[in-house]
């Protein structure tokens, strides 16, 4: 075993320390990989260490550098060393964090670490949490305790008699809303038809004015979805108008924050969240902005009882001992010890260090579209509020889609292409602990470089 | 970094080495890992370094050690040294396994080892596969899927008009289904009072005539979901009986297999599952026996279409495959993921199939060995049929006894166990499913249990 993992250790420790030196892009093609990890069930078995070789030769042409300062795809966030370590710790231990009976350890490190996060989030006390793969399975939790909560309302147990029959729910979204929140609908039972669409402004935030003509337009049980940091703009919707009118409304709201709502760790970002701790439940991603490794979301939700009654379960085999059971608050039973690589995540940081994190990448966010919005034939589509930049190359779509695909053959950096509001853009997410002021002016080059040969600059 | 990992990988190892001289139990009470792990959230940062010598130093008392071939509670396995070690590359590699053009290797070890997972659980050709957290949110995917096949199947847009106003759907399950299956329909919105069970025999077996009468009774959409390994005695449903008696109907068949449809690659055991390949669905768990570490499950449908449409999502921002590539997304409920795969393909690569078929094989006759040692005490019972992994124990015939056997046996430290009721009589319940369990375990822990039985009854 000593072997195994030391082989392992070392390996991990040069992949990182030569992070600077690689594309930023997968070398290898899907045949490619498919050829050299494929192929047909083995019959018999290989030693660990040949097995663990093998798959490093195999896989690693086809690994992206998110690990890098200059992945700025998606919103994805690399991994700090000390959650990296203390998610292999949990690997070793390999505990089922179902129960306190079955793993105080891990059990205990959740309920510290979720109230590390209320407090940085700026979330109410007393609020319940519940620890799952990410931003989606904590939408659908959230939602799924709004589905118990407001139905309960209507006179309806719709954990004992299901949706079958029950009063019909309104769910309002802002037009710009994340497509996750729509995929929870679904899963949960509720269709796309129940979604009333509040429209967006020209950075994607939800109309207070449109929300309260359309929760006076019904009496229906009703949950709203705003959302804090759009997932193109990075803009949020105006919240305490928004909790004013759900409050009028005896409306359920549910805040996306998947890495939006980190803005409230940071003095100089937090006012974009004001408001946003007065919603009923919310959503985030700890492996974006904290940094954390794949996977791992949070959820919270100011009313225990229906959170619970939505998720808890309860068997004669399952032991029960006091305190916070993990499971009670999220949709899966047997599973992984999240709250370690959290945990030491926030212990590394602390409260100026995740303050610090959001800071730098969103003042590298305002030098790239500073750096690349000085060029002619070059727009930034957004106001910076945050970490994400939409850039447009001589405004045309093919010409932005022909500028992402240089940019990202090239490897120097990686990004990704989008539409907003109806027009092509590459999309710029700063949100790695690596991304250093070099590795901006690097990337900045490299895009230039790319849209100088496709013709986009003059 | 090289120092913090190579500190990790230190302390792994010698963790890892030292399972045999471990209590099993943990040795610290949650408020005092609270209070060791706690306090106000640092204003300022700490060395890494530092920060894991420190959770190391507080949560390692509260860890129970599943790891152990004496582990034998709930139905929980190991984790294989190569699955392990590739669970950390996929930490280190931080790939997001949500999309496969954007992370390519993440996507395409998954394709392989779902295949070769397909082959050895014997399902069959062209089943579509998700994978996911553990057979809960297996339950779920395959449901989903379920959920919108039989809805279709009625003429009714699911994704678009949701349940409220459907035609109702009827859920059969036998009485002895594990709980995630419930909690699975509950989060999908099909309540509690909706749950059709049909009474079991006396092994906890579903009855299949009481299937046939329950089918026959109602009609529009149904779902049926049979079970391939009890939780408590390792007895499998007659799936066989059950896919005859569905097929011809409309419904929709659902195996929960968490660790049961592993019988499949045992010449031995392959018996216990005929029939298994007929469902439309299948949950199943690798973090279970297949020993890879948590958390990992497998969802498989025989109706790619239902569970992609169940799953699948598009969005401008998203760098999606053409429709004839798998993106890990569209066939489960998560966005945003781990590279699950990695694990999972480095554990079938370990083992290869002989490699698995042994591991079942083996834990099976340790699970006979628990049978016969206890069984032959006076005073001690076994309560069923030791058919695959699992062993249920009664004490002096007598609730109380049992329960505080249990107990003196967790606190004693040389194996943890757990309790469970069942045909409402109080058992021990031992489920052997981890690679590293020997026979010397087997016996130690034996000798462990009958010991604190001997206490017990003597306090009594």
């Amino acid at each position: 075993m000593k072997d195994l993992l030391d082989l392992t250790a070392d390996y991990a420790a040069t992949f990182h320390q030569t992070l600077g030196d690689r594309p930023v892009r997968a070398e290898a093609t899907y045949d490619e990989l498919v050829d050299a990890l494929g192929g047909r069930l083995p019959e018999a078995g290989s030693e660990d260490v040949q097995v663990i070789s093998e798959l490093i030769a195999a896989a690693e042409p086809g690994v992206v550098g998110t690990q890098t300062g200059r992945y700025f795809g998606f919103v994805i966030g690399s991994a700090l060393p000390a959650a990296v370590a203390a998610d292999w710790v949990a690997t070793a231990w390999d505990q089922n964090a179902f129960s306190v009976v079955l793993s105080p350890a891990a059990a205990a490190a959740e309920t510290v670490a979720a109230g590390w996060l209320g407090d940085l989030l700026g979330l109410p006390a007393g609020v319940a949490s519940g620890f799952v793969t990410g931003a989606q399975g904590a939408n659908t939790t959230a939602l799924a305790a709004a589905r118990q909560r407001v139905l309960a309302q209507a006179g309806w147990d719709v954990a004992r008699d299901g949706l079958h029959g029950a009063p019909p729910i309104r769910v309002v979204g802002g037009g710009e809303r994340h497509v996750t929140i729509d995929r929870s609908l679904r899963l949960l039972g509720l269709g796309t038809a129940a979604l009333e669409l509040v429209p967006a402004d020209g950075q994607g935030r939800m109309r207070a004015d449109a929300l309260r003509e359309s929760l006076a337009s019904s009496e229906r049980p009703t949950i709203v979805c705003a959302q804090a940091g759009n997932v193109n703009t990075g803009a949020f919707d105006p919240m305490s108008e928004i909790a004013d009118a759900c409050e009028a409304a005896g409306a359920w709201l549910h805040v996306d924050g998947a890495f939006g709502l980190w803005a409230a760790a940071s003095p100089r970002y937090r006012h974009l969240t004001e408001g946003c701790e007065r919603a009923d439940s919310w959503a985030t991603d700890a492996h974006k902005w904290l940094n954390v490794p794949y996977d791992s979301g949070v959820v919270f939700c100011r009313h225990p009882e229906p959170h619970g009654e939505a998720m808890a379960v309860a068997a004669s085999y399952l032991q029960r001992a006091d305190g916070r059971s993990p499971s009670d608050w999220v949709p899966e039973s047997s599973r992984r010890a999240r709250g370690f690589a959290v945990w030491a995540a926030l212990r590394s940081l602390g409260r100026q260090g995740v303050a610090e994190l959001v800071d730098r990448c969103c003042d590298h966010a305002a030098t790239f579209a500073a750096i690349l919005g000085e060029q002619p034939d070059v727009e930034i589509l957004n106001e910076v509020v945050l970490n994400q930049v939409l850039v447009r190359f001589g405004d045309d779509d093919e010409m932005t889609r022909e500028v992402v695909r240089r940019v990202q053959a090239d490897g120097t950096c990686w990004l990704g292409a989008t539409d907003w509001q109806g027009r092509a853009a590459m999309r710029i997410s700063v949100s790695s602990f690596r991304t250093t002021s070099d590795d901006v002016e690097r990337s900045a080059d490299a895009i230039l470089a790319a849209a100088a040969t496709a013709g986009a600059t003059r | 970094m090289k120092d913090l990992l190579g500190l990790t990988a230190d302390y792994s190892s010698a963790f890892l080495e030292g399972l045999d001289e471990r209590r099993i139990r943990p040795q610290a009470s949650i408020e005092e890992l609270r209070a060791a792990l706690g306090g106000p959230l640092p204003q300022t940062g700490t060395d890494a370094t530092q920060v894991v010598a420190e959770l190391i130093e507080a949560a390692e008392p509260g860890i129970m050690a599943m790891p152990s071939g004496r582990f034998f509670g709930f139905v929980i396995g190991g984790a294989l040294p190569s699955a392990l070690a590739a669970d950390w590359l996929t930490a280190t590699w931080d790939q997001n396994a949500g999309l496969i053009g954007p992370a390519p290797s993440a996507g395409v070890a998954e394709e392989v080892a779902v295949e070769w997972l397909r082959e050895l659980l014997g399902l069959p050709v062209g089943v579509s596969a998700g994978v996911v957290t553990g057979c809960q949110m297996a339950h779920t995917t395959a449901l989903a899927a379920a959920r919108y096949h039989v809805l279709a199947a009625a003429g009714w847009d699911l994704p678009r008009d949701g349940l409220q106003a459907a035609p109702r759907i009827r859920v059969l399950v036998g009485e002895q289904r594990h709980v995630t299956v419930d909690r699975a329909l509950r989060y999908l919105g099909i309540g509690s009072a909706q749950i059709e069970a049909i009474e079991p025999d006396a092994k906890g077996r579903m009855r299949v005539e009481g299937l046939r009468r329950a089918l026959a009774a109602g009609s529009g959409p149904t779902i049926v979901c049979a079970e391939a390994g009890n939780v408590n005695t390792g007895a499998f449903d007659p799936l066989d009986e059950i896919a005859d008696a569905v097929a011809g109907t409309d419904a929709w068949l659902h195996v929960d297999g968490a660790f049961g449809l592993w019988a499949a690659v045992s010449p031995r055991f392959r018996e216990l599952v005929a029939g298994a390949e007929r469902a439309d669905s299948w949950a199943t768990d690798a973090h279970k026996w297949l020993n890879v570490p948590y958390d990992c499950g497998i969802a498989f449908c025989a109706h790619p279409a239902s569970h992609r449409a169940a799953m699948a999502v598009r969005a401008s921002y998203l760098e999606q495959a053409d429709d004839d590539a798998r993106d890990q997304m569209d066939w489960n409920p998560e966005f945003s993921r781990r590279a699950r795969g990695f694990p999972l393909y480095a554990a079938i690569r370990e083992l290869g199939r002989d490699g698995v078929r042994d591991l079942v094989e083996r834990c099976c006759d340790h699970a006979a060995r628990f049978g016969e040692i206890l069984g032959a005490e006076p005073n001690v019972e076994i309560l069923n049929d030791v058919v695959l992994n699992q062993v249920l124990v009664r004490f002096g015939d007598d609730d109380e006894l049992t329960r505080s056997t249990v107990e003196r046996v967790q606190e004693d430290g040389t194996c943890w166990l757990s309790g469970t009721e069942w045909g409402g009589r109080a058992a021990m319940r031992i489920s052997v499913c981890n690679w590293r369990t020997t026979d010397a375990d087997v016996e130690r822990s034996a000798g462990a249990i009958l010991e604190a039985a001997a206490a017990v009854s003597v306090e009594a």
